[in-house]
Formats: structure tokens, sequence, C-alpha cells
């Protein structure tokens, strides 16, 4: 994009500063991990550990069932990946490409209902939840991400930038509204598609009071309700809980960089030219 | 693998209950099955349920026990919606605090008759602490532990000051924090004296009740004529004066030449465990937390400091059963279990809260970790007193401990009296408010 | 196009209906229905309905957990006016999502743009930028309390070199601002990167390329191409920014609500109202007021933002 000798240094220096204000900081939470619980709460704090112990990944591997969890998480955010990928890119299509009565009110509405916060709302829900026999259920837990608004409104907006005439072409052709969906919208809106489908399992697997409500046996536990229970009334152990994170972070890492993977410059502009 | 830990260790602990059995309710095995369920917002009391399971498994061999443990406020929250739908745990553990939203709420279960003869026993339970779970003389839960505020102090820092034992009195702990604090040359406080709490609105408030309640004989908030109603103390006469005093001289070693503590120090337990500060006012959970996360430290516990008045506020944890339970009789046996010693040495072992049966010996337990002794050794004359029960506790003293904090931030009430009492009167109206709004203030 | 131009008719109803249905067909309004019905639905069912229940009780001295709900009109929203703590933090969270919003953007726009220039890297920084993202709030809470430790925080401890004085940055109700700012980029700025790299992404090379030939600088390359064609992501940022910045709450709790440490002053943000009063304080009604406030204030802001940044046909 900018082929500047000056514009690339600038971009060297200032993104390795950018990255070591967002590493740093984990790098001390994997760091403290490794430390026990005196050296976590010693002062001044110590970046390195001194006495480096697996004990913290003992404590949350061999006396919670930390493995049943993390496998819950990962189909609990899977499902919901795969549903929002799935509302969102359809919804945002038809806000983006189609015209219909009410189309601006109606976005607005999702918009307006992504500004309050589903702790706020959530009883309603639970009690809806709790009528259908859903409660303590992975349909419970995967219902309220099955829709994202942010994904609806960015899928809209990338999908905004695709040139009407391509979907034209492709009507001419006797193409169906779905086909043009499948084989154009998506594989067009494919980077976009990708970073939602981050969100969605980022999302997805940081999501705590929900789970809280809905769970109520062991078994059903996700990653961060295993981890709250290192959290007592008047104090917290960092010590498992550092641990249970550097474990938890590792998988949406992996998600990133799978889904990332398929996010390569020039993606649209290839397939517009085709 | 949690279930298989908990099953090696139950069996070691089977093997030694059943010398026991015959305290236990001694009743054939059951063939009630399903699950029971029991939540904690009290993590660390979880020991004591998993070491009563496999006695209770001896009773219900077909009942399984899910016992799930959150942090506090979660723990509440999660409650309050689940209890009044009908999908509550089959125990409860209630907090004195929040037990009158679940009275009021029509959610809990009689007590059954020989647990309600316990509690109603006063040689049994303090009557303070029956009280507080109970309506009309009718007790609807079983006071399980309490916790209780003690004094601490670095031995070290105060044999170093030269002092030779905790203070006796307020006075004597203004003057003890002044000659305790260090301050370095540029005189920026390098380790308070005393580590005062000066945040979080509801934390704040009850710490500065304690000296309240020495100062005046009062609490700040009081038990109204009619049940479930409060009234504020803070404007009596009496009370307005030593209020005024205590709120001047928070000030006064806040800021200007007699502080001995600063908001940017490290503080509470954890700046008490770094040896940051030689004097701090905590529950018994600390005694732990600062034997384990500071091991140099040496400290002791004493009684709260007196002046007017001698005592020490207490909050209390209550095993009730929810009435929409199908396990009601499978939960009542668990608590009763749970009253037996083993299992209540579990609590004070674990956790370090105390339980409340005075039927049941902790000597053993005290002669070994000295440090509880101002949790566990009866003090005559020390008065133990409690949140007046009611709906709106929390946001009560959140509120007007917002209003508190905010004047221990005021230099300007430096030496200034009238400043001073104008920060009690909002704190009175602040108070006020939030009770009429509830329906629950008497005046 | 396959759609006929109907000549002018008589509205008799079959030919209304007659035209209306053209309509409806050139526009595709069975596929809209078909494909956005069950999308709606679920927003229905799993959003707007909850919310609107919610705002129904906001008229309700209501609580989950009590027997009587009496019905009290307005009564909520009378006392939106004298609860001070409310006001307090409609003013933090305004000032905060201000500031939060401009510079999580303006640093993940700019880094999104610098690292189209070296491409090969690019993966790798996003992946760097985009770990807080992933990380949990209680572990990153410590981490973020050593860093703001006033005695031997390592931020105090960088100051120092430039003689600046010990400085209590949670602890002091103004800095209190800042540090829960910086944290809130920390948090954010790997999601907005990624967002303004599939923007700057689905620009065409070929643009760029020709105004190279036309020996065009990077500023002006970066300010009649890039910024114009990013405008539909940019708007999405803008938006959805500002709504993840009102509904802050998590930074707050983890760095001031704590028992432990360093004390914080108390910064008091909307979200955190509305929870204690739902949760802590059981008045659900009155927080279904403060919701309703702030889907208000949000929306209105949004639709500013909507009409900023349309496009002049």
């Amino acid at each position: 994009m900018f082929r500047e000798r000056s514009v690339r240094i600038a971009a060297w220096i200032s993104c390795s500063f950018l990255a070591l204000f967002t590493v740093v900081p984990v790098l001390w939470i994997v760091a403290t991990a490794f430390k026990t619980a005196a050296e976590i709460n010693a002062w001044p704090p110590t970046f390195l550990p001194s006495a480096p112990t697996w004990a913290n990944f003992d404590e949350i591997i061999y006396h919670t069932e930390f493995p049943r969890y993390i496998l819950n998480t990962i189909l609990v955010s899977t499902v919901s990946t795969v549903c929002i990928m799935i509302t969102s890119s359809i919804a945002g299509f038809v806000f983006a490409k189609y015209k219909f009565p009410f189309r601006g009110l109606i976005f607005m509405v999702l918009l307006a209902s992504a500004t309050i916060p589903l702790e706020a709302y959530m009883i309603p829900v639970y009690i809806m939840v709790f009528k259908l026999k859903m409660l303590n259920t992975f349909a419970a837990l995967i219902l309220p991400l099955t829709i994202m608004t942010f994904g609806v409104f960015f899928m809209r907006q990338v999908i905004m930038g695709i040139p009407d005439e391509l979907l034209e072409a492709a009507r001419i052709d006797g193409a169906s509204e779905f086909w043009i969906y499948l084989r154009i919208i998506l594989n067009l809106s494919k980077n976009g598609l990708m970073a939602i489908g981050v969100f969605a399992f980022t999302q997805a697997w940081a999501n705590f009071m929900w789970p809280l409500v809905v769970v109520s046996t062991g078994d059903m536990y996700t990653t961060e309700l295993g981890l709250a229970v290192y959290q007592r009334a008047f104090y917290t152990e960092y010590g498992p809980i550092a641990a249970g994170a550097v474990i938890s972070i590792v998988p949406m890492l992996i998600v990133f960089v799978a889904l990332r993977r398929h996010i390569m410059a020039g993606i649209a502009t290839s397939g517009m030219k085709g | 693998m949690k279930r298989r830990s908990v099953l090696l260790g139950g069996a070691a602990l089977a093997l030694t209950g059943l010398t026991s059995v015959g305290r236990g309710p001694a009743q054939a095995a059951d063939t009630t099955a399903g699950r029971l369920s029991i939540w904690l917002g009290y993590g660390e009391t979880a020991p004591a349920f998993k070491a009563a399971l496999p006695a209770f498994k001896a009773l219900y061999p077909n009942v399984e026990v899910e016992l799930l443990s959150f942090d506090l406020h979660e723990y509440e929250a999660k409650l309050s919606v689940a209890v009044p739908t009908g999908n509550g745990p089959d125990i409860l553990t209630l907090h004195d605090y929040i037990f009158p939203h679940y009275y009021d709420g029509d959610a809990l279960d009689d007590v059954p008759a020989d647990l309600a003869k316990v509690v109603d026993d006063p040689k049994i339970i303090d009557p303070v602490f029956k009280d507080v779970c109970s309506r009309d003389g009718k007790p609807w839960g079983v006071p399980w532990w309490k916790g209780s505020r003690a004094f601490f102090y670095n031995v070290d820092h105060f044999k170093e000051a030269g002092l030779d034992g905790p203070p006796k009195t307020l006075k004597e702990m203004w003057d003890y924090s002044e000659k305790l604090t260090k301050k370095a040359p540029d005189g920026t406080i390098t380790r308070a004296g005393i580590t005062l709490r000066l945040t979080e609105g509801s934390g704040g408030l009850q710490k500065f009740s304690d000296h309240y309640y020495a100062s005046t004989g009062h609490q700040i908030l009081e038990a109204g004529p009619k049940p479930g109603t409060v009234r504020v103390t803070l404007k009596d006469k009496d009370n307005l004066e030593a209020g005024t005093k205590l709120l001047l001289d928070y000030v006064a070693h806040l800021h200007g030449p007699k502080k001995v503590d600063d908001w940017a120090l490290k503080h509470d337990t954890q700046g008490f465990a770094n040896g940051l500060a030689s004097m701090l006012f905590r529950e018994d959970w600390a005694v732990a937390f600062i034997r384990k996360n500071g091991p140099d430290v040496k400290f002791a516990t004493a009684p709260l400091p007196r002046d007017k008045a001698w005592g020490n506020f207490h909050l209390v944890e209550i095993l009730s059963v929810n009435k929409t339970s199908k396990m009601k009789k499978p939960a009542w046996d668990l608590i009763r279990l749970l009253q037996e010693q083993q299992y209540l040495d579990i609590v004070l072992q674990q956790s370090g809260w105390v339980p409340l049966r005075m039927d049941r010996d902790f000597s053993a337990f005290l002669s070994k970790n000295p440090e509880y002794k101002a949790f566990l050794e009866p003090t005559p004359g020390y008065q133990a007193y409690l949140e007046p029960p009611n709906v709106a506790y929390v946001e009560a003293t959140a509120r007007t401990g917002d209003v508190i904090l905010a004047g221990f931030r005021d230099a300007s009430l430096l030496d200034n009296p009238e400043g001073a009492k104008a920060v009690l009167f909002k704190a009175y109206d602040t108070a006020a408010n939030i009770l009429k709004r509830s329906g629950i203030f008497a005046p | 196009m396959s759609d006929v131009i109907l000549p002018p008719q008589p509205s008799s109803l079959p030919a209304r209906l007659a035209r209306g249905w053209a309509r409806m067909k050139r526009n595709h309004i069975g596929f809209v229905i078909c494909a956005l019905g069950p999308v709606l639905a679920l927003f229905v069912v799993i959003r707007i309905y909850p919310i609107a229940e919610t705002i129904r009780l906001s008229f309700y001295d209501y609580h989950i957990t009590r027997r009587s709900n009496p019905f009290v009109g307005l009564g909520n929203y009378a006392y939106l006016f004298e609860d001070g703590p409310f006001h307090e933090a409609l003013v933090n969270t305004i000032l905060f999502s201000m500031l939060a919003v401009v510079a999580t953007l303006l640093l993940a726009l700019a880094c999104a743009i610098l690292l189209r220039s070296i491409e090969k890297a690019a993966p790798i920084y996003e992946l760097l930028f985009y770990i807080p993202v992933v990380t949990p709030w209680v572990p990153a809470s410590v981490i973020w309390k050593w860093i703001f430790d006033p005695t031997f925080g390592a931020l105090n401890y960088a100051l120092s070199f430039f003689g600046v004085a010990r400085l209590g940055w949670l602890q002091d109700p103004t800095l209190i601002l800042f540090a829960l700012v910086a944290v809130s980029v920390w948090k954010m700025v790997g999601y907005f990167v990624v967002i303004f790299g599939v923007g700057l992404r689905a620009i065409p090379e070929e643009l760029l390329e020709a105004a190279d030939l036309d020996g065009a600088t990077a500023w002006r390359k970066l300010t009649r191409i890039v910024l114009p064609l990013m405008r539909p992501i940019i708007l999405f940022s803008v938006v959805t920014c500002t709504i993840i910045n009102f509904n802050v709450f998590a930074p707050v709790y983890v760095l001031t609500a704590s028992s432990q440490g360093a004390p914080a002053y108390d910064f008091k943000v909307l979200v955190g109202e509305i929870y204690s009063n739902g949760f802590v304080y059981y008045h659900m009604g009155y927080a279904g007021a403060q919701c309703v406030v702030l889907l208000l204030f949000v929306m209105s802001l949004l639709i500013v933002q909507f009409l900023a940044f349309r496009e002049k046909k």
C-alpha cells in the first residue's frame, strides 16, 4: 500500500512500541502463573519468578475439572462462532444490498439493542430459557450467542463495498439470490467474515455472567466459571487464575491464527475483477 | 478428577467418621434418589461439605451431591435469579444481610423442630445470632459460622517502637499509630502506623463504624422499633459529638503533620502482610492470608480498642433449605451432619471462620494457632453486635460510606468541626433517603 | 434488468396489488423475508423482547426476589434526577468514552495503515496486538495494579527518570480516568487493528499504484484514497467503539473494586450503577430506568455519527 521508506521505518518503530504495550502485561501474567502465592503478593513485585513452580497448573488441572471446562467452552464457542458467521453475513448482506420497508428503522433497532449490556436484561431471558426447560443445557449457553449486532453491522459495511454490478450480472445469468449469497457474497466478504469469526469465538470464550446464571452443575462449567472458584469472598488466588488464563488464551490464539490465515490482501480486489 | 480425589479423601474420612456415627442422625439408609445441590459464596468452606459427604452418602446412597462455589457477589446475583424462579440450590448458605430478601420472598423451608430447638438454646447459639435469622421468634435457618473483626498488630514494629502491647483505647490507637509511622526525609510515608480503610463505600463504613461504636456505644444503622426497620443514629446528640470527633481524628491522621496513612500506600491486609503497615482491622480470614502471603511478618491479634463502649461487629453465615427443594429431608440431614465437631473443625481450620456452636470445643485449634486468640477466646464485657436485618443494608452502607470516605479525602476538614458535622449530616440524609425508599426508615 | 416499467394506470385495487407485487419481486422481498426473518426472530427473542420487558419493569418497584412489585409510574425516572451517584457515573462515562474512543481508534487506524507497508510482518503484529483482547480481566487486573502502583509501580518508576514525583494513578479521582483509558486501549486496540485491516485490504491495490505513477505523496494517498474508501469501516468502528466504551464496567471493576492492595478511587460508571442497582441493591426496576437513559444517550450519539458519515450525493 505504502512503499515509501520513511513510512516503512515509521511502521516498524510504532508497531513495535504498540506490541510492547500489548504484550508485556500478558508476558507478566504468564510469568505470574509460575510464581508462588507469597511471591505474587510480595512487595515490590517481581517480573520473572524467582523459583518457578508448576503448582498453579497442578492446582487447576488436578483440583478442578479444567480439561472438561475447556472442552465445554470449545463446544459453546465453536457453535456460537458458526451461528454468528451465518446470521451476521446473511443479515449484513440483506441490509447492504436490498431495499425493503423500514430497513433503516429495523437496522437502528438492532443497533439500539446492542447499547445495553446483557446483564441488564438477563432476567427475562433467563425466565424464558427456564420456561423452555432449557436451564443448564448447552442450548441455553449458546442461545444468546447466536447473533451479534456488531457482526451484522460489520458485514453490512463490508458487503456495501462489493459492487452491485457483480450481483446484477449474476442475476442476468439466472442466479438465485441465495446462490449469490453463497457464491459471490461469502467469497468476496471472506476477510470480514473471518474477522467476525475471531471476535465471535473470543466473545463466547470470555462470556461470564450468562453461564453463571444458567449453569447449575459442575459438568456444564466453562473455563471462566471454573476460574472464578479462586475468587474468595475477600481475596483472590491469582496464581491458579493466571495459570488458567495462560491455558485458555492458547485456543483463542489458535483460532485467531487459523481464521486469519485465510485473510490475504487483495482477495476482494481480484474477486471484483472476476 | 475432582470427583476422584474427593472420593479417596472421603474413604479415609468415612473410616474415622465411623466412630462418631452414634452422635449423628441415626437413620437407616434412605432410598431417596436424585441430586442435592449446594452453592457457596464462601468457597473456603467447601471442604467441610466435602468431608461430610461420606457420612451423608451412608444415609442417602442414591443422592448425588453437587457442590459449587462462586465469588461472593456473583453468588448473590446467581441466587437472586435462581431462587425466585424455583431453580435455586437445595441448601441455601445465606449471609445475614441478604437473609431478609429470602425471608421476605418466602423462599425458606421451616426449620425442623430438633434444629430449631438447637438454635433457640442460648447455651448452644448466642441469642444475638439466633435473632438475625428469626422472625417473631421463629428461626428460618441454622446460624453456621461467624466472622468478626479483630485488631492485628505487627509484633516487630511494636517492639521497635518500644510499645509492649496492643492499644487498649481509641486514643492509644491514634497515639501508637503516630509512633509507628515511618516517613522518608521528604515527608512521604513509607510505612503506615495503621492501615485505615479508605475506599469502597460499604467496607469503609464498616471499619469507621467499629470506631463509631467504640466512641458512642451505637451502630450507625440500628434496628428500629418495628422488625425490619432501621434508624440512623448519626444525628443523636451525644453520637453527633462523638462522631464528629472521630471524623476529625481520621482527617487529622490522613492530612497534615500527624499523618499516619496515605492513599498511595499498599493497603489493607496485603499492605500489612507486606510489612507496610503496623496495625490493621480485619476479619478471621486475614490470619491465613497473612501467614501465606507475608510469611516473615510476625503478628498477633487482640480485641478492638475501646472508648465509651467495647464491642465487635459480626457477620454470620446461615444454613437454610430452599422452600422449593425436592430434597428437603436430605438437605436438613446434611445440615445436621455439619453441626458435628469434626466438620466444624474443618470450617475453622480451612477458612478461619469461627463456628457458632458454643457446645463444641475448639481449644485444641486455638492452642496450635494462637493468632486466632482474638476471634476464639471469649472476652468478658466485649459486646457482639450485628447489622440490623433489613433489605436495604448493602445499599445504605455503600452510599453512606461513600459520603464518609469523601470526608476522609477532604483536607479542609482539618480542625473544622462544623465541616465534619456537615459531612455527618449528609451521611445521615443519604442513609435516611435510602431507607425511606425501601419503606423501612424509622425516625 | 428484467423488470418492466409499468405505464400509469387507474389505481383500482387489483392494479395496485399487481404493481405492489411487481415492486416486491423486483426488490426480492421473498428472499429478504426468508433470509432476514429467522435472524430477526432470534433478535426479537433474545434481545428485543427482554429489553422491552426490562423497560416495562422500569415502571414498577420491581425485584425478582420480592413477592409484591407495585406499579410506580414514572417514580423510578423521577429518582434519576436526585440520584447523585448516577449523575457522577453519567459524567464519568461520557468523559471516559470520549477519551477511550478517540485514543483507541486513532492508534488502531494508524497502526493498521502502517502495517500495510510491512505486509510480511503484519500477521505477527496483528497477533501480538490481539493478545490482550483474549486475555481474561482478572489476572490482567493484578498486572495493571502493579504497573499503576504509586510506590513500586512500573509506570511511576519510568516517570521518575523524568523527575516526576509519586503519583497515585488509581487513587487520584482525575488520574484514574487516564489509567482506565490506558487499560481499555490496551484491551481493545487489537480488535480495531483487525477491523481496519479488513477494510484496508479491500482497497484495490491498482488505485494506489496509479497514484504512485502520478507521483502522489504518502499523505496524499492516505487522505485522497485510503480514508475515503475506509468510510464505511470507520463508521462501523466509531459506532462500535462508542457502544463498547459506554458499556465500560469490567476494567473499572477489576482495577478499583478490590478489598486488597492499594486503595483505588471508586470511579462510578453507568453500567456499574445498573449492575449494582439490579443485583446488589435489589432495585431492578430502577436499574431498568437507568438502562433507558443509557439507550437514549448512546442512540442519539450513534444517530449523529451516522449523519456525520452519510455519503454526500
